[in-house]
């Protein structure tokens, strides 16, 4: 067997012109390397839909083996605050460029929304100072929390979730390298479960492999992954037993459905806010709850998404919301025996 | 007060802290950086070594507080100075910033980079202390200073030393008292000389069936002060019994939430009840934020009165309070989170992701994987590690 790779490496394009899905904005990226000039750029979208994978190849066109020189990249997210962009970034910025045909360097900032706001006008003034020798690319989920004098700076890029065809395209040429024999079932299933996002697409089909041990009938020499496998691992991934605790809730046990979350929580290291938008997502695409019902738990979704931002203790605030599920439980009960009277 | 009668006067009278203070003096002496910072948990003589260091040595001591006013504009126009101007001692200074922590805030304006300058000029040595050094705030700070730790305190010395004082005090304790005085401080000396004076009050003798009180009395006017939310309706009476407590409204909120739900049947107060919880939480986080403890006021009402005013009737159920059992699964969740972090950063660099993303959008099927599959598993790991 070959070398251990994560498939999100393996298969990350490193041209342009191997980039799926984002064509319009590849097309610009390319002229841009093609002139040789360039804007600060601000790539848009939700994770998995190519905003590093672009850069990265962008990168490496313009810069050939000199690349890793010319390019810093950085983590917003990581290292938040301001010390990230008064010291990193000032330090490579102040070096000068040492290619020969680009007349610039470029800093990918990732997760530039987490930064704060006092972080960002520090960061649109650096954009002024450097202009003559560094290109900024900066990449959010949303482009409304970066600053306006820093999107007025930018020309900007909005990534879309990564259509259908294009991520089945992907995906089973993958298995064609991996020597995979994937069901049309289990690919719709990836899709629905990846929403858009690539890279998790790719994580769910990766991981698939660590239990499909039976040989495909139809193509010799292949494993195959069914349905079952991907639904294992999304079920893994994704814990279905926040649906069970939704629904002791609505039914008035408060306190079996609040033991059961903390377990929950601690089994799978879930943070508060990874709960509430699971929560969400779980309510949103269940096929018993009433359209009503449902309207009314995502409203308390979103109060509770907010609080857990604003809060400290995360266990404090969704016992919270159970105890809100909990009133939304019972009211409804009692709605549907007066309405049935 | 013991912990002020007994405050070491000589280096060699602190307890158990011999490596570190060797650093310490080492530091001092040779000025191999202009700064140093002595990290380790509360009570264990960071602060303490430094003042009698000073004093035994013959230097002047400028100090910082930590209570001192937190605005760091005036900070730093003190410092400038007397990091720069003779002291009267001639050259015989040392400049002590106590608790980095607190000094440099929540928000950073630069406060931690205008330090680093005053350290890159300083004429004199620069100790700062703190409990935890290692926050990624304090990476650039880090290389200009040396970093000292201070150990929490053996065990043993802290129970030799509880049996002098207690000689010296006359008092007459069980020695099994002291053992487990010892071993429920932690290696903080300063907790552990305060249990014993909590214990002596009044008493000129300590058995070992005292020592429950200092756990026990603590639980049960926390239980008392709960039972008065939950079950009065004086907002006055709520509010005070709390205060008397020494339990923060962070502490508090779990033990309302344990218990709330026998009490408030009502769907209606229940929820509103962890509105109310839910409130103080907030406030108490916008607290920490910006120090701005004059907002404890209202996290406090909203976890004792707030909590009480959201029922109509009072339940007549007879209630046994149990403690929070939220906090071990609080410790769990961020054991298992610091261990989820460690690995996502590791593999930061290697996948071009944050590692909070990594966390999220990774994590679980890497978990899935060596959960499945241990042989691939460790293929991946080493992979990762590679």
């Amino acid at each position: 067997m070959s070398k251990f790779e994560i498939w999100t490496e393996k298969y990350r394009p490193s041209k342009l012109s191997e980039v799926k899905g984002q064509d319009e904005i590849i097309n610009r990226l390319s002229a841009f390397i093609k002139s040789e000039s360039m804007p600060h750029l601000l790539f848009a979208g939700m994770q998995g839909t190519g905003k590093t994978t672009s850069f990265l190849a962008m990168a490496k066109e313009m810069y050939g083996d000199n690349y890793r020189d010319n390019v810093l990249e950085l983590n917003a997210s990581d290292e938040r605050g301001i010390n990230i962009v008064r010291t990193s970034i000032k330090d490579f910025a102040r070096t000068k460029t040492v290619t020969e045909n680009v007349p610039f360097k470029l800093i990918f900032l990732d997760e530039a929304d987490a930064l704060t706001k006092d972080a960002q006008h520090a960061l649109r003034r650096m954009m002024e100072d450097y202009t003559s020798n560094v290109r900024f690319c900066l990449s959010c989920n949303y482009s409304s929390r970066i600053i306006p004098p820093i999107q007025s700076r930018c020309a900007i890029f909005r990534f879309q979730p990564i259509r259908k065809d294009v991520m089945k395209e992907v995906i089973l040429s993958i298995a064609r390298e991996e020597k995979i024999d994937l069901d049309h079932t289990a690919m719709d299933y990836i899709y629905d479960a990846a929403e858009g996002d690539l890279r998790k697409a790719e994580n769910i089909f990766q991981a698939t492999t660590a239990i499909a041990d039976k040989p495909s009938d139809s193509i010799p020499g292949t494993m195959r992954v069914t349905i079952n496998e991907v639904r294992e691992v999304v079920s893994f991934a994704e814990p279905t037993e926040l649906y069970e605790i939704l629904k002791l809730g609505l039914s008035g046990n408060f306190k079996a459905s609040k033991d059961k979350l903390s377990d929950v929580l601690v089994k799978y290291g879930l943070s508060g806010a990874d709960a509430i938008s699971q929560f969400q997502k779980q309510i949103w695409n269940s096929e018993e709850f009433e359209d009503k019902l449902k309207v009314k738990l995502i409203k308390s979704c979103g109060e509770y998404d907010f609080r857990i931002s604003e809060g400290s203790n995360e266990f404090i605030q969704l016992n919270a919301f159970l105890a809100d599920v909990n009133l939304i439980g019972t009211n409804s009960r009692f709605q549907n025996r007066d309405s049935n009277i | 007060m013991l912990i002020k009668k007994y405050i070491p006067k000589k280096i060699s009278e602190i307890v158990g802290q011999y490596a570190g203070i060797t650093k310490l003096t080492n530091f001092v002496q040779r000025k191999s950086k202009n700064a140093a910072i002595i990290y380790g948990e509360p009570g264990v003589g960071k602060t303490l070594a430094v003042r009698v260091y000073a004093s035994e040595i013959g230097y002047e001591l400028y100090e910082i507080p930590p209570s001192s006013t937190r605005n760091k504009s005036r900070i730093m126009d003190q410092l400038k100075p007397a990091t720069t101007q003779p002291s009267l001692l001639g050259d015989k200074k040392i400049i002590l910033i106590d608790e980095l922590e607190s000094f440099s805030g929540s928000s950073d304006r630069g406060g931690i980079t205008a330090l680093i300058e005053i350290i890159k000029n300083t004429r004199y040595p620069i100790i700062i202390t703190a409990n935890d050094p290692w926050n990624s705030k304090y990476k650039t700070l880090r290389k200009y200073c040396e970093l000292i730790k201070f150990n929490p305190v053996e065990y043993k010395s802290i129970e030799r030393y509880l049996g002098k004082v207690s000689q010296l005090e006359k008092i007459e304790v069980d020695p099994i008292v002291l053992k487990k005085i010892a071993a429920r401080s932690q290696g903080d000396v300063r907790s552990a000389l305060t249990d014993l004076e909590v214990l002596s009050i009044q008493k000129d003798k300590i058995r070992n069936e005292d020592i429950y009180d200092l756990f026990r009395e603590r639980e049960e006017s926390i239980f008392y002060a709960v039972k008065i939310t939950l079950k009065s309706f004086d907002s006055k009476l709520a509010l005070s019994t709390f205060s008397d407590v020494k339990v923060d409204s962070s502490e508090y909120t779990l033990w309302i939430d344990q218990n709330m739900y026998h009490e408030y049947l009502d769907p209606e107060a229940l929820r509103e009840g962890y509105i109310n919880i839910s409130d103080s939480d907030i406030t108490r986080n916008r607290i920490s934020k910006n120090q701005n403890w004059s907002l404890a006021y209202y996290a406090n009402v909203s976890a004792t009165a707030g909590v009480q005013q959201s029922k109509t009737e009072v339940s007549q159920t007879i209630s046994t309070y149990r403690r929070p059992e939220l906090m071990l699964k609080i410790f769990s969740l961020a054991a298992k989170r610091r261990k989820a972090k460690g690995i996502s950063e590791q593999m930061s660099d290697k996948l071009h992701t944050s590692a909070r993303s990594l966390i999220r959008d990774f994590y679980p099927y890497f978990n899935f994987i060596k959960e499945k599959n241990p042989k691939m598993g460790k293929e991946l790991t080493k992979y990762l590690e590679s």
